[in-house]
């Protein structure tokens, strides 16, 4: 039996109308996350995955708007909530840690009745001292001293405050939590002990998780799963072990390639050449393939199909597509 | 005697402390002045055309004693000796008539912040060539602009020369930042966590500008990071920085792949594998709580509060430095044989 589906995404393309021209942030992507999932979206510097992240929860910002495709959350479609409907299942049925969200906690307020003010917004609590009394109880939930409710964020280490985001998140009990570079800026020895109690919380709750990425290591070490997003796309997607030891799509590889170690024999880090695109106007065809080494003349006419290379996995690359789809093409 | 190797950077006991600035009142009330211990104490030796790295995490030091190494800040005691003379107390005046300015230069880490965006590229890479008033001649400057421009591969260097930073990448504008430090063909070159704002399949590329500088104009570096992983592809020799004191220092490959120290040990423990069934298995080595503040840093050795094998004898006493084979060394009381 196939366990439940708390996320699915439907190719969607989410762009943003500026002045100087269309962005395709999203652009045609699909996506599932499976109940106590671990997925990972990894991708470069503006290669959409906040956007994706702001999709899932409703939230995309002007001029930004979801142009098509389908979002199912816990078997309901919110593609087509009203905004007072998206509302409710807001923080309750997925939830988000947003990307440098620790540094806008609110200074002038106790972090606990910022966690507090959330429960009492949706009708979690009756009042603030009851709101308090499960702050209590998420902090401990996230390894904080439940006392650190009274401090004030700027009492706060970066890790502290980072926790006091993930206690927020998890405030009300939701199906899914969108980590949105949850360790980025923080030490190492701290990024461990956070991704530690995300993992912890993760399999004590049976709570899905999206971690957002640009570190890859990072996503060997906690993911089930992988999503790797390059310029709007999905260019390839599979469990963790697949990703990193058999990856298809010459992006994947080349990353993998990039990345340094420190364990095991020293290898040769090999730079992939040149840049991402600009995605007001990506490069034709496969958007790779300026920077590809395996690029074909149909690379740079047709975008690749999806090729299926396991029950859940799928890479989008030329290379794989079989003889018949390229000769239509 | 043996010939050594020739030392072009000799560090020796800096200190760099800043005053923590008080109220009137404060200082009346609790009398003595306080400082942030920034730099406590360290000594490395940097050899010609070596990369050297200085590695640690946030607030351990490694950005202040690279800006005292270029003549950003002035020690507070302790010797530095460049290319066989003692810089340690020059004024800014006789800092430049020796020719440090030109012989010195500094990478910055974020090349958003590090780039004057009202100014073009030329001009921006021009900038070290007027002030140190080493040509006048306006084609002349040009000339040098853009070859250094084809250098980094900043192509073609005319049209990127007449670009503003917003209108470049990341990864270019940190070319640009290249570019500049370079111009006056420098000999030692202290580069403060080039590539951590920059996307992994561009750090690679980076990297390989630097090297190449070292392999044809025999550029010697400090490179500063906290990533030891990238420290490992890029450097020689290491020195392990915790509260403004080396905990550890030896090659890159034996401390990275072989660390001692305790702090060591958790730092490297800690760094995410690329390799998912590693990482499954891999054992961290914890430390308790967090950085203490350089206001007031632990008596004896700084990390016995939060090291998982503190004896007696931590809490008292700052450990010696102790050579555990040629070249790797550690501070750390667990070494000394008692
Ligand atoms: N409000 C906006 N208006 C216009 N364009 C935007 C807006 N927000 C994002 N974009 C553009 O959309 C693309 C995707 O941005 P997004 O923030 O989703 O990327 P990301 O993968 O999260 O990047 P990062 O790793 O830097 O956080 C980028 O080209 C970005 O410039
Ligand atoms: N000008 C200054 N005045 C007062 N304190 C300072 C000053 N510059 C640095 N410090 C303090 O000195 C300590 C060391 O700072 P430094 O910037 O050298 O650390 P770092 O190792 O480079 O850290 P990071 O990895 O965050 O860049 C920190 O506690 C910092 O707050
Ligand atoms: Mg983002
Ligand atoms: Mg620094």
């Amino acid at each position: 039996m196939k366990t439940a589906t708390i996320l699915e995404v439907e190719n969607l393309k989410v762009y943003y109308f500026t002045q100087r021209g269309v962005v395709r942030a999203v652009d045609d992507v699909s996506l599932e996350i499976d109940k106590g999932e671990l997925v990972a979206l990894v991708g470069e510097s503006g290669s959409g995955k906040s956007t994706l992240a702001y999709a899932i929860m409703r939230m995309v910002p002007p001029p930004g708007r979801i142009v098509s495709g389908r979002i199912v959350l816990s078997g309901i479609d919110i593609t087509s909530l009203s905004e007072e409907e998206v509302r409710k299942l807001r923080w309750s049925k997925v939830s988000m840690i947003f990307q440098g969200a620790m540094n806008s906690l609110n200074p002038v307020m106790r972090v606990g009745d910022q966690i507090a003010e959330v429960l009492l917004y949706h009708g979690a609590v009756y009042d603030v001292e009851e709101g308090r009394k499960i702050a209590r109880e998420l902090f401990k939930l996230v390894g904080l001293d439940p006392e650190r409710v009274m401090s004030y964020p700027h009492e706060l280490s970066g890790g502290q405050k980072q926790r006091v985001v993930i206690a927020m998140a998890l405030a009300l009990n939701p199906d899914l939590v969108i980590a949105d570079e949850p360790t980025t800026g923080l030490d190492v020895t701290t990024q461990a002990k956070i991704m530690d109690t995300i993992r912890d919380i993760q399999r004590e709750t049976g709570i899905s998780v999206l971690l957002i990425t640009h570190d890859l290591p990072l996503v060997a070490e906690v993911s089930d799963r992988v999503y790797v997003m390059y310029a709007g796309k999905i260019v390839e997607t599979g469990d963790v072990d697949k990703i990193f030891y058999t990856p298809q799509h010459p992006y994947t590889k080349g990353l993998i390639g990039a990345v340094p170690s420190h364990i095991g024999p020293k290898k040769r880090l090999i730079a992939l050449p040149g840049e991402p695109p600009d995605l007001r106007s990506p490069p034709p065809g496969c958007r790779f393939h300026p920077r590809c080494s395996y690029a074909m003349p149909i690379c740079k006419r047709k975008e690749p199909p999806r090729t299926g290379t396991g029950p859940r996995d799928f890479v989008e690359c030329w290379l794989y597509a079989g003889e018949e789809v390229k000769k239509v093409a | 005697m043996p010939r050594q190797d020739q030392v072009l950077v000799e560090v020796d006991n800096l200190y760099k402390w800043f005053p923590v600035r008080r109220s009137f009142l404060e200082t009346l009330l609790k009398g003595e002045r306080l400082f942030v211990k920034a730099v406590d104490g360290i000594s490395f030796s940097i050899k010609k055309r070596e990369i050297y790295v200085l590695a640690g995490e946030s607030g351990s030091g490694k950005t202040t004693t690279g800006k005292v190494l270029v003549g950003l800040e002035k020690p507070t005691r302790g010797r530095i000796v460049y290319d066989g003379a003692d810089i340690s107390s020059l004024s800014l005046k006789e800092w430049r008539r020796q020719g440090l300015r030109k012989k010195i230069q500094m990478i910055f880490q974020d090349p958003y912040e590090s780039l004057n965006p009202r100014q073009r590229v030329l001009d921006i890479v021009a900038e070290p060539l007027i002030v140190n008033r080493v040509t006048r001649d306006k084609r002349e400057i040009e000339e040098r602009v853009l070859k250094i421009l084809e250098e980094v591969k900043l192509t073609p260097a005319t049209e990127f020369a007449y670009r503003y930073p917003h209108q470049l990448s990341g990864g270019q504008r940190q070319r640009v930042a290249i570019a500049r430090a370079m111009v006056l063909d420098p000999e030692f070159v202290v580069a403060d966590e080039p590539v951590s704002m920059l996307d992994a399949s561009i750090r690679a590329s980076i990297l390989d500008l630097l090297m190449y500088f070292r392999e044809h104009k025999n550029v010697t570096y400090l490179y500063i990071t906290h990533d030891l992983a990238t420290a490992r592809y890029v450097g020689d020799r290491i020195a392990i920085m915790y509260l403004g004191k080396i905990v550890e220092k030896g090659s890159v490959e034996d401390v990275v792949t072989n660390p001692q120290h305790p702090y060591t040990q958790a730092l490297v423990s800690s760094i995410p594998v690329p390799d998912p069934k590693y990482a499954r298995e891999k054992k961290r080595i914890e430390l308790k709580g967090e950085i203490p503040s350089p206001i007031n840093p632990p008596k004896g050795c700084r990390l016995h509060p939060r090291c998982p094998f503190a004896m007696d004898i931590c809490s008292r006493e700052e450990p010696p430095e102790v050579e555990i084979k040629p070249g790797h060394t550690v501070s750390c009381w667990l070494y000394v044989k008692r």
